[in-house]
Protein backbone atom coordinates (compact mmCIF):
# COMPACT_ATOMS: atom_id res chain seq x y z
CA UNK A 1 0.00 0.00 0.00
CA UNK A 2 1.46 3.25 -1.02
CA UNK A 3 1.25 6.15 0.98
CA UNK A 4 1.68 10.16 -0.20
CA UNK A 5 5.50 11.16 0.67
CA UNK A 6 4.25 13.92 2.77
CA UNK A 7 2.75 11.64 4.82
CA UNK A 8 6.36 9.96 6.07
CA UNK A 9 7.38 13.88 6.41
CA UNK A 10 4.70 15.61 8.45
CA UNK A 11 5.60 13.36 11.96
CA UNK A 12 9.38 14.17 11.34
CA UNK A 13 8.08 17.82 11.11
CA UNK A 14 6.23 17.80 13.90
CA UNK A 15 8.61 15.82 16.49
CA UNK A 16 11.12 18.59 15.27
CA UNK A 17 9.07 21.01 15.98
CA UNK A 18 7.39 20.20 19.03
CA UNK A 19 10.92 19.46 20.75
CA UNK A 20 12.17 22.10 19.58
CA UNK A 21 9.76 24.91 20.91
CA UNK A 22 10.44 23.57 24.35
CA UNK A 23 14.60 24.36 24.08
CA UNK A 24 15.22 27.42 26.30
CA UNK A 25 15.99 30.04 23.79
CA UNK A 26 16.31 33.79 23.94
CA UNK A 27 12.83 34.52 23.03
CA UNK A 28 11.93 33.82 26.65
CA UNK A 29 13.20 37.19 26.81
CA UNK A 30 9.80 38.35 25.87
CA UNK A 31 5.77 36.80 26.88
CA UNK A 32 5.11 34.59 23.97
CA UNK A 33 1.99 35.18 24.42
CA UNK A 34 -0.59 37.90 24.69
CA UNK A 35 -0.04 39.42 28.30
CA UNK A 36 -2.41 39.85 31.19
CA UNK A 37 -4.59 42.78 30.73
CA UNK A 38 -4.04 42.36 27.05
CA UNK A 39 -1.76 44.51 24.57
CA UNK A 40 -1.64 46.52 21.68
CA UNK A 41 1.92 46.47 20.64
CA UNK A 42 2.17 45.29 17.09
CA UNK A 43 4.77 42.62 17.99
CA UNK A 44 4.85 39.24 16.12
CA UNK A 45 4.54 36.34 18.19
CA UNK A 46 4.61 32.68 16.97
CA UNK A 47 2.81 29.11 17.93
CA UNK A 48 2.59 26.22 17.33
CA UNK A 49 -1.04 23.91 17.15
CA UNK A 50 -1.14 20.20 17.36
CA UNK A 51 -4.29 18.29 17.07
CA UNK A 52 -5.56 14.84 17.10
CA UNK A 53 -8.26 15.30 14.34
CA UNK A 54 -11.68 12.97 13.86
CA UNK A 55 -13.30 13.98 10.31
CA UNK A 56 -15.87 12.68 8.98
CA UNK A 57 -17.66 12.63 5.34
CA UNK A 58 -15.76 10.40 4.62
CA UNK A 59 -14.52 8.95 8.42
CA UNK A 60 -11.06 9.10 9.50
CA UNK A 61 -8.64 10.04 12.44
CA UNK A 62 -5.29 11.76 12.05
CA UNK A 63 -3.34 15.40 13.14
CA UNK A 64 -2.25 18.28 12.58
CA UNK A 65 0.29 20.72 12.66
CA UNK A 66 -0.20 24.90 12.59
CA UNK A 67 2.59 27.18 12.76
CA UNK A 68 0.97 30.24 13.18
CA UNK A 69 2.56 34.35 13.24
CA UNK A 70 -0.07 36.42 14.95
CA UNK A 71 0.02 39.93 16.42
CA UNK A 72 -2.17 42.42 18.46
CA UNK A 73 -4.37 44.92 16.23
CA UNK A 74 -6.88 45.95 19.26
CA UNK A 75 -7.28 46.01 22.63
CA UNK A 76 -9.87 46.52 25.31
CA UNK A 77 -10.08 46.24 28.63
CA UNK A 78 -11.48 43.05 28.32
CA UNK A 79 -10.07 40.93 25.12
CA UNK A 80 -7.46 41.61 22.05
CA UNK A 81 -7.68 40.99 19.27
CA UNK A 82 -4.93 39.36 16.95
CA UNK A 83 -4.13 38.57 13.19
CA UNK A 84 -3.43 35.59 12.43
CA UNK A 85 -1.54 33.67 9.71
CA UNK A 86 -0.97 30.34 9.64
CA UNK A 87 0.88 27.33 7.82
CA UNK A 88 -1.02 23.73 8.43
CA UNK A 89 -0.14 20.08 7.38
CA UNK A 90 -2.45 17.93 8.35
CA UNK A 91 -3.04 14.05 7.62
CA UNK A 92 -5.67 11.88 8.16
CA UNK A 93 -6.42 8.09 7.64
CA UNK A 94 -9.60 6.29 6.71
CA UNK A 95 -9.41 3.06 7.30
CA UNK A 96 -12.04 -0.09 7.24
CA UNK A 97 -12.79 0.32 10.88
CA UNK A 98 -14.20 3.93 10.34
CA UNK A 99 -16.65 2.38 7.88
CA UNK A 100 -19.45 0.89 9.82
CA UNK A 101 -21.37 0.51 6.48
CA UNK A 102 -18.47 -1.83 5.55
CA UNK A 103 -18.79 -5.29 6.89
CA UNK A 104 -17.64 -8.67 5.18
CA UNK A 105 -20.09 -11.03 5.23
CA UNK A 106 -19.16 -14.83 3.51
CA UNK A 107 -19.43 -13.65 0.49
CA UNK A 108 -17.75 -10.66 0.43
CA UNK A 109 -14.62 -9.13 1.79
CA UNK A 110 -13.30 -5.70 1.70
CA UNK A 111 -10.53 -3.86 3.01
CA UNK A 112 -8.22 -0.76 2.96
CA UNK A 113 -7.62 2.72 3.46
CA UNK A 114 -8.17 6.35 2.48
CA UNK A 115 -5.49 8.50 3.59
CA UNK A 116 -5.54 12.35 3.62
CA UNK A 117 -3.20 14.82 3.40
CA UNK A 118 -3.50 18.49 3.20
CA UNK A 119 -1.26 21.30 3.57
CA UNK A 120 -3.10 24.67 3.63
CA UNK A 121 -2.93 28.85 4.79
CA UNK A 122 -4.96 30.25 7.09
CA UNK A 123 -6.18 33.78 8.03
CA UNK A 124 -8.16 34.53 10.95
CA UNK A 125 -8.95 36.56 13.93
CA UNK A 126 -8.45 36.15 17.67
CA UNK A 127 -10.02 37.03 20.78
CA UNK A 128 -8.00 36.86 24.17
CA UNK A 129 -10.60 36.94 26.61
CA UNK A 130 -10.45 37.32 30.51
CA UNK A 131 -7.76 39.11 32.68
CA UNK A 132 -5.21 36.38 32.20
CA UNK A 133 -5.76 36.43 28.04
CA UNK A 134 -5.72 32.81 28.65
CA UNK A 135 -8.50 31.69 26.45
CA UNK A 136 -8.57 32.33 23.06
CA UNK A 137 -11.32 31.77 20.61
CA UNK A 138 -10.41 31.92 16.84
CA UNK A 139 -11.66 32.19 13.42
CA UNK A 140 -9.69 30.72 10.44
CA UNK A 141 -9.93 30.42 7.16
CA UNK A 142 -8.01 27.82 5.62
CA UNK A 143 -6.86 27.26 1.64
CA UNK A 144 -4.70 24.75 0.38
CA UNK A 145 -3.87 21.33 -1.29
CA UNK A 146 -5.18 18.23 -0.52
CA UNK A 147 -3.92 15.13 -1.26
CA UNK A 148 -5.63 11.54 -1.28
CA UNK A 149 -4.54 8.47 -2.17
CA UNK A 150 -6.86 5.30 -2.11
CA UNK A 151 -6.04 1.53 -1.92
CA UNK A 152 -8.95 -1.28 -1.32
CA UNK A 153 -9.10 -4.70 -2.37
CA UNK A 154 -12.49 -6.08 -2.76
CA UNK A 155 -13.76 -9.69 -3.05
CA UNK A 156 -17.51 -11.05 -4.49
CA UNK A 157 -16.94 -14.87 -3.41
CA UNK A 158 -19.92 -16.04 -5.31
CA UNK A 159 -18.86 -14.40 -8.47
CA UNK A 160 -15.48 -15.32 -8.08
CA UNK A 161 -14.37 -11.43 -8.50
CA UNK A 162 -11.26 -10.43 -6.55
CA UNK A 163 -9.10 -7.15 -7.04
CA UNK A 164 -6.98 -4.50 -5.80
CA UNK A 165 -6.97 -1.36 -6.91
CA UNK A 166 -5.47 2.33 -6.13
CA UNK A 167 -6.55 5.67 -6.67
CA UNK A 168 -5.11 9.10 -6.06
CA UNK A 169 -6.34 12.59 -6.16
CA UNK A 170 -5.21 16.14 -5.65
CA UNK A 171 -7.75 18.98 -5.17
CA UNK A 172 -8.45 22.64 -3.87
CA UNK A 173 -9.66 22.52 -0.12
CA UNK A 174 -10.77 25.66 1.55
CA UNK A 175 -13.32 26.33 4.34
CA UNK A 176 -13.52 27.61 7.76
CA UNK A 177 -12.15 26.72 11.26
CA UNK A 178 -13.00 27.65 14.95
CA UNK A 179 -10.90 26.75 17.60
CA UNK A 180 -10.85 27.16 21.57
CA UNK A 181 -8.07 27.64 23.65
CA UNK A 182 -7.05 27.76 26.87
CA UNK A 183 -3.53 28.23 28.06
CA UNK A 184 -2.83 26.80 31.04
CA UNK A 185 1.52 27.44 31.10
CA UNK A 186 3.56 30.41 29.98
CA UNK A 187 4.26 28.03 26.80
CA UNK A 188 0.95 25.51 26.42
CA UNK A 189 -2.13 25.84 26.01
CA UNK A 190 -5.14 23.16 25.65
CA UNK A 191 -7.22 23.40 22.62
CA UNK A 192 -10.37 22.45 21.02
CA UNK A 193 -10.93 23.06 17.08
CA UNK A 194 -14.18 22.58 14.36
CA UNK A 195 -13.67 22.82 11.31
CA UNK A 196 -14.69 22.42 7.63
CA UNK A 197 -13.53 22.11 4.11
CA UNK A 198 -15.10 22.98 0.95
CA UNK A 199 -13.64 20.75 -2.56
CA UNK A 200 -14.32 21.97 -6.21
CA UNK A 201 -15.36 19.85 -8.30
CA UNK A 202 -12.77 21.55 -11.05
CA UNK A 203 -9.64 20.48 -8.98
CA UNK A 204 -10.47 17.24 -7.27
CA UNK A 205 -11.55 16.14 -3.58
CA UNK A 206 -11.01 18.25 -0.89
CA UNK A 207 -10.65 15.03 1.44
CA UNK A 208 -12.67 14.74 4.41
CA UNK A 209 -16.06 17.47 4.72
CA UNK A 210 -15.82 17.90 8.84
CA UNK A 211 -13.01 17.84 11.16
CA UNK A 212 -12.90 18.17 14.91
CA UNK A 213 -10.34 17.53 17.30
CA UNK A 214 -8.21 18.20 20.10
CA UNK A 215 -4.49 19.18 21.54
CA UNK A 216 -1.82 21.15 22.47
CA UNK A 217 -0.70 24.51 21.39
CA UNK A 218 3.15 25.83 21.78
CA UNK A 219 3.75 28.78 22.60
CA UNK A 220 6.88 29.29 21.05
CA UNK A 221 7.74 33.14 20.43
CA UNK B 1 -1.49 47.23 9.85
CA UNK B 2 -2.69 48.01 6.31
CA UNK B 3 -0.60 45.48 4.79
CA UNK B 4 -2.03 42.42 6.99
CA UNK B 5 -5.60 44.59 5.84
CA UNK B 6 -5.07 43.94 2.30
CA UNK B 7 -3.54 40.84 2.60
CA UNK B 8 -6.91 39.60 4.47
CA UNK B 9 -9.19 41.28 2.00
CA UNK B 10 -7.43 39.27 -1.29
CA UNK B 11 -7.47 35.93 0.63
CA UNK B 12 -11.24 36.50 1.08
CA UNK B 13 -11.84 37.46 -2.54
CA UNK B 14 -10.01 34.56 -3.50
CA UNK B 15 -12.02 32.39 -1.08
CA UNK B 16 -14.79 33.50 -2.45
CA UNK B 17 -14.02 33.40 -6.09
CA UNK B 18 -13.28 29.54 -5.66
CA UNK B 19 -16.27 28.85 -3.60
CA UNK B 20 -18.04 30.86 -6.73
CA UNK B 21 -16.78 28.33 -9.15
CA UNK B 22 -17.37 25.36 -6.95
CA UNK B 23 -21.30 26.49 -7.18
CA UNK B 24 -20.98 26.73 -10.81
CA UNK B 25 -20.75 23.29 -12.30
CA UNK B 26 -23.40 23.71 -15.28
CA UNK B 27 -27.41 23.05 -14.44
CA UNK B 28 -29.96 22.04 -16.07
CA UNK B 29 -30.70 22.79 -19.67
CA UNK B 30 -34.07 24.50 -20.43
CA UNK B 31 -36.77 22.47 -21.01
CA UNK B 32 -38.79 23.01 -24.05
CA UNK B 33 -41.57 21.30 -23.61
CA UNK B 34 -44.55 20.61 -21.13
CA UNK B 35 -45.40 19.43 -17.91
CA UNK B 36 -48.35 17.74 -16.09
CA UNK B 37 -48.36 15.71 -13.16
CA UNK B 38 -50.68 13.57 -11.45
CA UNK B 39 -50.83 11.12 -8.21
CA UNK B 40 -51.51 7.78 -8.89
CA UNK B 41 -52.30 5.29 -6.22
CA UNK B 42 -50.46 1.76 -6.17
CA UNK B 43 -52.16 -0.98 -5.04
CA UNK B 44 -48.85 -2.94 -4.91
CA UNK B 45 -47.05 -0.59 -2.33
CA UNK B 46 -50.54 0.78 -0.58
CA UNK B 47 -49.23 4.40 -1.41
CA UNK B 48 -49.50 6.82 -3.82
CA UNK B 49 -46.74 7.88 -6.43
CA UNK B 50 -46.05 10.90 -8.32
CA UNK B 51 -45.88 10.87 -11.71
CA UNK B 52 -44.45 14.04 -13.72
CA UNK B 53 -44.96 13.84 -17.62
CA UNK B 54 -42.69 15.97 -19.98
CA UNK B 55 -44.63 15.90 -22.82
CA UNK B 56 -42.81 17.19 -25.91
CA UNK B 57 -43.51 20.46 -27.66
CA UNK B 58 -45.02 19.20 -30.90
CA UNK B 59 -47.45 16.54 -28.46
CA UNK B 60 -50.59 18.37 -29.48
CA UNK B 61 -49.76 18.60 -33.00
CA UNK B 62 -49.43 15.08 -33.87
CA UNK B 63 -52.79 13.13 -32.34
CA UNK B 64 -52.42 10.25 -33.78
CA UNK B 65 -48.84 9.58 -32.96
CA UNK B 66 -47.25 7.55 -30.20
CA UNK B 67 -43.52 9.36 -28.70
CA UNK B 68 -40.62 6.88 -27.20
CA UNK B 69 -40.62 7.44 -23.22
CA UNK B 70 -37.72 7.38 -21.12
CA UNK B 71 -38.55 6.72 -17.55
CA UNK B 72 -36.95 8.68 -14.50
CA UNK B 73 -36.28 7.70 -11.43
CA UNK B 74 -35.43 9.97 -8.45
CA UNK B 75 -37.03 12.96 -10.57
CA UNK B 76 -36.54 15.47 -7.39
CA UNK B 77 -34.54 13.92 -4.68
CA UNK B 78 -32.67 16.24 -2.14
CA UNK B 79 -32.84 18.81 -5.19
CA UNK B 80 -30.61 16.85 -7.88
CA UNK B 81 -33.07 17.95 -10.04
CA UNK B 82 -32.15 14.70 -12.25
CA UNK B 83 -35.51 15.27 -13.67
CA UNK B 84 -34.88 18.72 -15.16
CA UNK B 85 -31.25 17.44 -16.16
CA UNK B 86 -33.29 15.28 -18.17
CA UNK B 87 -35.85 17.12 -19.89
CA UNK B 88 -32.88 19.64 -20.69
CA UNK B 89 -30.58 17.30 -22.78
CA UNK B 90 -33.50 15.73 -24.47
CA UNK B 91 -34.64 19.26 -25.24
CA UNK B 92 -31.43 19.74 -26.79
CA UNK B 93 -30.70 16.74 -28.57
CA UNK B 94 -34.54 17.52 -29.87
CA UNK B 95 -33.85 20.71 -30.92
CA UNK B 96 -30.40 19.63 -32.60
CA UNK B 97 -32.60 16.45 -34.68
CA UNK B 98 -30.60 14.33 -32.82
CA UNK B 99 -33.26 12.02 -31.45
CA UNK B 100 -37.30 11.76 -32.20
CA UNK B 101 -39.70 13.86 -30.03
CA UNK B 102 -39.46 12.11 -26.34
CA UNK B 103 -41.83 12.15 -23.05
CA UNK B 104 -40.22 11.59 -20.16
CA UNK B 105 -41.64 10.49 -17.07
CA UNK B 106 -40.62 11.23 -13.51
CA UNK B 107 -41.58 8.57 -10.62
CA UNK B 108 -42.00 9.85 -7.69
CA UNK B 109 -43.34 9.45 -4.51
CA UNK B 110 -46.80 11.90 -3.48
CA UNK B 111 -45.71 11.12 0.47
CA UNK B 112 -42.21 10.15 1.70
CA UNK B 113 -39.38 9.14 -0.52
CA UNK B 114 -38.91 5.74 -0.41
CA UNK B 115 -35.98 4.84 -2.60
CA UNK B 116 -33.96 3.50 0.41
CA UNK B 117 -36.93 0.35 0.20
CA UNK B 118 -37.62 0.29 -3.24
CA UNK B 119 -34.26 0.17 -4.44
CA UNK B 120 -32.68 -2.29 -1.97
CA UNK B 121 -31.86 -5.74 -2.98
CA UNK B 122 -33.83 -7.92 -0.85
CA UNK B 123 -32.37 -9.96 1.89
CA UNK B 124 -32.73 -13.37 -0.35
CA UNK B 125 -32.11 -12.76 -3.78
CA UNK B 126 -33.54 -15.44 -5.96
CA UNK B 127 -33.72 -16.11 -9.60
CA UNK B 128 -37.60 -16.16 -8.81
CA UNK B 129 -37.65 -12.32 -7.68
CA UNK B 130 -40.18 -13.35 -5.37
CA UNK B 131 -38.18 -10.92 -2.41
CA UNK B 132 -39.34 -7.72 -1.27
CA UNK B 133 -38.15 -4.02 -1.26
CA UNK B 134 -36.53 -3.62 -5.04
CA UNK B 135 -38.51 -7.09 -6.60
CA UNK B 136 -41.51 -5.58 -5.48
CA UNK B 137 -41.30 -2.08 -6.91
CA UNK B 138 -40.05 -3.78 -10.06
CA UNK B 139 -43.86 -5.37 -10.17
CA UNK B 140 -45.22 -1.90 -9.20
CA UNK B 141 -43.33 -0.27 -12.33
CA UNK B 142 -43.91 -3.35 -14.64
CA UNK B 143 -47.53 -3.77 -13.94
CA UNK B 144 -48.80 -0.18 -12.30
CA UNK B 145 -46.60 2.24 -13.43
CA UNK B 146 -45.87 1.95 -17.44
CA UNK B 147 -49.64 0.45 -17.95
CA UNK B 148 -50.83 3.50 -16.38
CA UNK B 149 -48.49 5.89 -18.31
CA UNK B 150 -49.45 4.66 -21.77
CA UNK B 151 -52.94 4.85 -20.71
CA UNK B 152 -52.38 8.50 -19.44
CA UNK B 153 -49.91 9.79 -22.70
CA UNK B 154 -49.44 8.59 -25.92
CA UNK B 155 -46.31 7.22 -24.37
CA UNK B 156 -44.48 4.16 -26.85
CA UNK B 157 -44.43 0.61 -25.73
CA UNK B 158 -41.16 -0.14 -27.69
CA UNK B 159 -38.09 0.64 -26.35
CA UNK B 160 -38.94 2.29 -23.32
CA UNK B 161 -35.83 3.67 -21.40
CA UNK B 162 -35.05 3.77 -18.14
CA UNK B 163 -32.60 6.05 -16.20
CA UNK B 164 -31.40 6.22 -12.98
CA UNK B 165 -28.82 7.70 -10.73
CA UNK B 166 -26.88 6.31 -7.58
CA UNK B 167 -29.63 3.82 -6.21
CA UNK B 168 -31.88 4.48 -9.41
CA UNK B 169 -29.02 3.36 -10.89
CA UNK B 170 -29.15 0.16 -9.23
CA UNK B 171 -32.77 -0.01 -10.17
CA UNK B 172 -32.40 0.21 -13.26
CA UNK B 173 -29.03 -2.43 -13.68
CA UNK B 174 -31.94 -4.71 -12.17
CA UNK B 175 -34.00 -4.32 -14.64
CA UNK B 176 -31.93 -4.57 -17.59
CA UNK B 177 -31.00 -8.13 -16.17
CA UNK B 178 -34.30 -8.64 -15.74
CA UNK B 179 -34.59 -8.82 -19.33
CA UNK B 180 -37.27 -10.95 -21.10
CA UNK B 181 -36.93 -10.96 -24.79
CA UNK B 182 -40.46 -12.09 -25.04
CA UNK B 183 -41.83 -9.25 -23.36
CA UNK B 184 -38.81 -6.80 -22.89
CA UNK B 185 -39.96 -4.04 -19.85
CA UNK B 186 -37.16 -1.59 -20.77
CA UNK B 187 -34.86 -2.10 -23.00
CA UNK B 188 -32.68 1.84 -22.98
CA UNK B 189 -31.20 1.87 -19.54
CA UNK B 190 -28.77 4.40 -18.03
CA UNK B 191 -26.72 3.41 -14.88
CA UNK B 192 -25.18 6.83 -13.78
CA UNK B 193 -22.78 6.09 -11.11
CA UNK B 194 -24.90 3.06 -9.76
CA UNK B 195 -24.90 1.70 -6.26
CA UNK B 196 -22.49 -1.72 -6.89
CA UNK B 197 -23.74 -4.82 -5.27
CA UNK B 198 -23.26 -8.11 -5.30
CA UNK B 199 -26.78 -9.06 -6.01
CA UNK B 200 -26.40 -7.32 -9.42
CA UNK B 201 -23.35 -9.57 -10.11
CA UNK B 202 -25.27 -12.47 -9.44
CA UNK B 203 -28.23 -11.17 -11.77
CA UNK B 204 -26.35 -10.22 -14.63
CA UNK B 205 -25.10 -13.99 -14.17
CA UNK B 206 -28.14 -15.58 -14.63
CA UNK B 207 -29.00 -13.22 -17.22
CA UNK B 208 -26.05 -15.14 -19.09
CA UNK B 209 -27.17 -18.21 -18.33
CA UNK B 210 -30.99 -17.97 -19.73
CA UNK B 211 -30.24 -15.63 -22.33
CA UNK B 212 -28.44 -16.05 -25.65
CA UNK B 213 -28.56 -12.59 -26.66
CA UNK B 214 -30.17 -8.92 -25.38
CA UNK B 215 -31.09 -6.64 -27.38
CA UNK B 216 -30.84 -3.78 -25.57
CA UNK B 217 -28.55 -0.71 -24.99
CA UNK B 218 -27.11 0.07 -22.31
CA UNK B 219 -24.77 3.26 -20.44
CA UNK B 220 -23.21 2.59 -17.75
CA UNK B 221 -21.32 6.21 -15.90
CA UNK B 222 -19.40 6.42 -12.91
CA UNK B 223 -18.04 9.02 -10.58
CA UNK B 224 -13.89 8.64 -10.17
CA UNK B 225 -13.86 10.36 -7.39
CA UNK B 226 -16.14 7.54 -5.13
CA UNK B 227 -12.72 5.63 -5.29
CA UNK B 228 -11.31 2.54 -5.57
CA UNK B 229 -13.86 -0.13 -4.47
CA UNK B 230 -17.02 1.73 -6.80
CA UNK B 231 -14.58 1.44 -9.43
CA UNK B 232 -13.57 -2.61 -9.21
CA UNK B 233 -17.65 -2.91 -9.10
CA UNK B 234 -17.99 -0.40 -12.30
CA UNK B 235 -15.82 -2.04 -14.24
CA UNK B 236 -16.24 -5.67 -13.50
CA UNK B 237 -19.69 -5.53 -14.33
CA UNK B 238 -19.15 -3.84 -17.64
CA UNK B 239 -16.63 -5.88 -18.21
CA UNK B 240 -18.46 -9.02 -17.22
CA UNK B 241 -21.15 -7.85 -19.52
CA UNK B 242 -19.41 -6.85 -22.51
CA UNK B 243 -17.67 -10.25 -22.58
CA UNK B 244 -20.91 -11.90 -22.65
CA UNK B 245 -20.96 -12.17 -26.74
CA UNK B 246 -24.25 -10.39 -26.66
CA UNK B 247 -24.72 -9.47 -30.72
CA UNK B 248 -27.59 -7.56 -30.28
CA UNK B 249 -26.27 -5.33 -26.82
CA UNK B 250 -24.89 -1.52 -27.69
CA UNK B 251 -22.74 -1.34 -24.27
CA UNK B 252 -20.34 1.44 -23.48
CA UNK B 253 -19.46 3.45 -20.07
CA UNK B 254 -17.79 6.53 -19.10
CA UNK B 255 -15.74 7.43 -15.80
CA UNK B 256 -15.99 10.73 -14.82
CA UNK B 257 -13.30 13.19 -13.03
CA UNK B 258 -16.31 14.09 -10.56
CA UNK B 259 -18.31 13.29 -7.54
CA UNK B 260 -21.14 11.41 -6.79
CA UNK B 261 -23.43 14.71 -7.23
CA UNK B 262 -21.68 16.16 -10.28
CA UNK B 263 -21.51 13.08 -12.64
CA UNK B 264 -25.27 13.41 -12.47
CA UNK B 265 -25.01 16.08 -15.47
CA UNK B 266 -22.37 14.34 -17.39
CA UNK B 267 -23.67 10.93 -16.78
CA UNK B 268 -27.28 11.66 -18.06
CA UNK B 269 -26.53 13.83 -20.94
CA UNK B 270 -23.95 11.00 -22.86
CA UNK B 271 -26.09 8.33 -21.58
CA UNK B 272 -29.43 9.74 -23.33
CA UNK B 273 -26.89 10.83 -26.15
CA UNK B 274 -25.88 6.73 -26.60
CA UNK B 275 -29.19 4.89 -25.70
CA UNK B 276 -31.45 7.27 -27.62
CA UNK B 277 -29.29 8.72 -30.51
CA UNK B 278 -26.54 6.55 -31.66
CA UNK B 279 -22.93 6.19 -30.54
CA UNK B 280 -21.67 9.20 -28.44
Amino acid sequence: MKTPWISRIVPLVACVVVFGSMLPSAARAADPFIRAGGESDPRLMLSMRTSFLYSTFSPALGFSVRLAGYTPVWNTARATGTVDVGLTVAYANGSKFLYPWIRDTDTYKTDGADHYTRVTLSLGHSFYFGQSRAHQFGVHFFLGAAFQNSTWSQEFVNEGLSGEATMAFQGLAFGPELEYTFRFHRHVGFHVVLGGAFGTVPTGPSGPMLHVGMGLTFYIR
Amino acid sequence: MYRMRSKASVFIVCAAATAIMAGCEPGPLPDTGTRTSEVFHSDLLGEDLKLSYRLPPDYESRPGDTFQAVYQLDPTFVGLREMDFTTGYISAMEEAGEIDSTIVIGIDYAGANQRFRDFEMPGDLTREFDGDKIDVFYKVMRDEVVPRVETAVRASPVDRALVGHSLGGRFALYSAFRYDPADPLFTRIVANDSSYCEGLFAMERWMSETADDADMRVFMAMALWNGPQHKLSHDWLFERLAGRGYTSLALDERQYDTDHGGVIGPGFEDGLRFILGGDL
